[in-house]
């Protein structure tokens, strides 16, 4: 932006479009758009285009425009509708196939998308875990929780303190387990263990596909 | 076997939203749910889990 002059008239919210070469390479909106255009220093736009517009309309209005140029920088945003779109991993994938066989057959061949298959889903176990740690966020023993019946679940996985992570559920066998911040203070040992087959007792669990960090 | 590709309903993704800050404070154990993504999939992978082995 060095040596170039900008004109402005008018104030208030905006849709801006940076510009180098002609080409549309941001799109951005804000109520202030000033103020705004201050963080866009190291895009080395040549050129803004402002165009005013009402606050209600700003989004709406940013999207199409998104959608419209395909900028650059907006490159974050593949979906100019807003929505979000996650990638299931494979096996969610595996599971939500054989999910859907089965309801398909249970509704006698009703059409069950996966899209509406996840959704329900995640709402339902979102709302729960917002509700149950979203007040509760300071208190640093709890961590996120899931009981299960392991009879609902073949296959488990516990991460371990100093112990082996089959000694220490058969020790806590029909308790909650409740896994720490700290797992250090009681000596930890990064231990994969798996453990198949248990039954009669819930576990606080981490999920077989996902490796969890572990702070030594 | 190309990936699935889900979009989320505005409620979801409202709770997503919240749920994804709590669960990266949450220490070591949720240093790993950088993205809506993989928040969703722990939580799928959960739920699908009971549903389809609680049938067998």
């Amino acid at each position: 932006m060095t040596g170039t002059t900008i004109k402005i008239k008018g104030t208030g919210s905006a849709v801006y479009f940076l510009k180098r070469n002609n080409k549309v390479i941001y799109v951005g909106q804000s109520k202030r758009v000033m103020s705004r255009l201050s963080a866009h220093a190291n895009k080395k736009y040549d050129e803004i285009t402002i165009l005013w517009c009402a606050t209600k309309n700003l989004l709406p209005f940013e999207r199409r425009m998104i959608k419209k140029y395909d900028p650059k920088f907006n490159g974050h945003c593949e979906n100019p509708d807003g929505t979000i779109r996650v990638r299931i991993s494979p096996q969610c994938e595996s599971l939500l196939a054989s999910y859907i066989s089965s309801a398909k057959l249970l509704f006698n061949g009703y059409n069950v998308s996966p899209v509406k298959v996840v959704n329900s889903m995640l709402v339902e176990k979102l709302r729960q875990e917002v509700k149950r740690f979203g007040k509760s966020d300071t208190n640093k023993s709890v961590c996120f929780r899931l009981d299960i019946n392991s009879d609902e679940i073949d296959q488990i996985r516990i991460f371990s303190s100093h112990r082996s992570a089959k000694t220490y559920a058969d020790k806590h066998r029909g308790k909650k387990i409740e896994w720490r911040d700290h797992p250090s203070e009681e000596g930890v040992e990064v231990s994969n263990h798996m453990i198949k087959g248990v039954s009669d007792c819930s576990y606080q669990i981490v999920p077989c596909e996902i490796d969890p960090v572990i702070n030594k | 076997m190309s990936p699935v590709q889900i979009r989320l309903t505005k409620d979801v993704e409202k709770m997503l939203g919240k749920a994804l800050p709590i669960a990266k404070k949450r220490g070591q154990f949720y240093g790993h749910f950088g993205s809506a993504t993989q928040l969703s999939n722990f939580i799928l992978w959960i739920a699908l889990n009971k549903i389809v082995k609680g049938k067998r």
